[in-house]
């Protein structure tokens, strides 16, 4: 079993979603801090949000991209003592790293949506000029952290399948610093 | 519970958890909910939603993902190729010729990219096929690169010191100022390294064509670009117009312009740097949120504070606490990646190393040169990765005996950093 029937196909397309909707996003960061600085350098007038919205995109970029970076296996691991282990043992270990992934992105999924709830009941805006009310740039949070729970219980869940069945995986080294 | 019980605890949880394979930022997160759910029960857990949402719009960490586009723009558009032949005739009277023209365009590029394996990566892709076509050693081409790319985050702009910047509250200008004078330092001991050694074995390099001179013209019209670019980035870092933030989106932006202007960016490789970019970003953000949920468990705890204090009354004396924290780095080094380490190790020695009174932005630079030793050493050497991933018919054993010479340059320089705490310091009060 290299795929969950349904589960991996929804997946597969929330995660193209969220690589382009990442995309947009750091494009528009790019875009609105350059806007920014012409606008400062050349004519004298800030945007009086560039900062601010640019945190906004950048939680939406990374938020929607977790579930796209750990199916392409670009989250990193200490690979090496599980690797020595004996095949259904590196099943266990895997079922168990996705458990503690999993669990982790819960409990954040549930702490960012309580966040979002407060934002909202009491209407709570950003001290900026926008007055951004907070909740819009906060939902995506919790929806980013339940997504990754989900990819990481099919991610454990196929290689532990594999493992036990005697089939390899594919270990991954990805650029980080 | 007393700090130090505590300390046990986080620690043997965090190890078992990496052992058993959990991603490391998921590994940090999990360790730091157990730590809050003792201390205080579920009561505190709202409370990670503000460190998630603080983490992620802070405005020094919107750097990342654009330095990183930055960098991929430059590695999949061609321009590296034409900076590396650019460069490359300045050197041939160099002994070492293309690998000396290894380190300093790893050094320059460094300005671009923000990260070791980028930058050894953009150079590797272009040099190791035209070092192996004039007949140079691989051991002294591959070390070259391995050991160049550790000066991408030692010279600014720099992930990691972004990183460091945003979870110490140091200035992220500072940090940026104060690794220039070590990053190209330490370039200059690879070069005079390469030097000696090219010249003693002169087995290692081809015989020099007298032919050969300096292409003026052709350095000019393919590395100038560049090293343009580079003086924009960092003179309007330095020069106040930008903040490094956008400092990053500008870079991006001159990038795109450099690469459309060479007419070598087609839509696929624009997508493709956009897309590791954002998958990148991702990663980092996510190690980084739960290195803050683990930060925020150690202070609560008090750990950071009772691991302070009581170094502080067992009087360790600050060199020994330079020596432990070097072999802590060189120890976990070989395990996990640097950016992990520092995100790691930073909450719970930073008080410390202020209570012994280290200064902060000495410590952001000599935190990255411990880690630029991890990533050339197996067996989770991210440099060797890179490297090994674009010459596949070396193995990691062979690529790491070339970068071990290098490995111990950059111990040497940990030591001359720490008794000449002024090459870092002395840039950023200058530039005051």
């Amino acid at each position: 079993m290299n795929r969950i029937p349904f589960v991996s196909r929804t997946l597969d397309v929330v995660q193209w979603l969220g690589l382009v909707i990442g995309v947009a996003m750091i494009v528009a960061m790019a875009v609105l801090m350059n806007v920014e600085i012409a606008g400062r350098t050349l004519i004298g007038v800030s945007t009086q949000m560039s900062d601010e919205f640019a945190g906004y995109f950048f939680t939406a970029a990374t938020m929607l991209c977790f579930l796209p970076a750990l199916r392409e296996g670009r989250f990193l691991r200490v690979e090496g003592l599980v690797a020595l282990a004996p095949a259904r043992i590196r099943a266990a270990a895997e079922a168990f790293a996705a458990l503690l992934g999993a669990g982790t992105c819960l409990v954040l999924a549930s702490a960012t949506w309580e966040l979002t709830a407060a934002s909202l009941a009491f209407g709570t805006r950003s001290l900026q000029a926008s007055q951004t009310p907070l909740a819009i740039p906060q939902a995506v949070m919790p929806f980013g952290f339940a997504l990754l729970a989900i990819g990481f219980l099919e991610w454990g869940l196929v290689r532990a399948a594999m493992l036990w069945r005697g089939r390899s995986v594919t270990e991954t080294h990805h650029a980080l610093d | 519970m007393p700090w130090t019980e505590l300390l046990a605890i986080y620690g043997v949880l965090l190890v078992a958890t990496l052992a058993f394979g959990a991603s490391i930022g998921a590994a940090m997160g999990f360790v730091g909910i157990v730590g809050i759910t003792m201390a205080s029960g579920t009561m505190l857990w709202p409370t990670f939603g503000d460190i998630v949402f603080n983490t992620t719009t802070n405005f020094s960490l919107v750097a990342i993902p654009l330095f990183v586009l930055m960098g991929e723009l430059i590695l999949h558009s061609g321009i590296a190729g034409r900076f590396y032949s650019g460069i490359s005739s300045l050197f041939i009277r160099v002994p070492g010729g293309l690998a000396q023209t290894n380190i300093a365009g790893c050094a320059i590029f460094s300005a671009i990219a923000g990260s070791s394996v980028a930058t050894a990566l953009t150079v590797g892709t272009v040099a190791i096929k035209e070092m192996r076509s004039r007949g140079y050693s691989d051991t002294l081409t591959l070390g070259t690169l391995t050991a160049g790319g550790c000066l991408g985050i030692l010279i600014p702009p720099s992930i990691p010191l972004i990183v460091y910047g945003s979870m110490t509250q140091e200035s992220v200008i500072d940090l940026f100022m104060a690794g220039v004078l070590p990053g190209i330092l330490l370039g200059l001991i690879f070069a005079v390294y390469v030097a000696v050694r090219s010249t003693l074995d002169p087995s290692l390099t081809p015989r020099r064509n007298p032919a050969e001179s300096i292409a003026v013209g052709r350095m000019m019209r393919d590395a100038m670009p560049v090293l343009g670019l580079v003086a924009a980035v960092i003179g309007g870092m330095y020069a106040g117009v930008v903040t490094p933030t956008e400092a990053s989106a500008f870079g991006s932006l001159l990038a795109l312009v450099l690469a459309v202007a060479y007419r070598e960016l087609t839509w696929p490789k624009l997508w493709l740097a956009l897309r590791n970019t954002v998958l990148t970003s991702a990663v980092i953000m996510f190690i980084t949120i739960n290195a803050q949920i683990l930060n925020f468990a150690v202070v609560s705890s008090g750990i950071g504070r009772g691991l302070a204090d009581w170094l502080v009354a067992v009087d360790v004396s600050p060199f020994l606490m330079f020596c432990l924290l070097l072999a802590i780095y060189a120890v976990i080094g070989m395990f996990i990646d640097g950016l992990s380490i520092m995100l790691l190790t930073v909450p719970l020695l930073y008080p410390t190393l202020m209570a012994l009174g280290f200064n902060g932005v000495w410590v952001g630079v000599i935190l990255v040169v411990f880690i630029e030793l991890g990533a050339l050493t197996p067996p989770m050497g991210l440099n060797l990765f890179a490297i090994s991933s674009i010459a596949p018919d070396k193995t990691l054993g062979e690529i790491a005996w070339a970068s071990a010479p290098y490995a111990l340059l950059i111990v040497a320089f940990s030591f001359v950093l720490y008794a000449v705490p002024g090459l870092a310091l002395w840039l950023p009060a200058a530039l005051k």
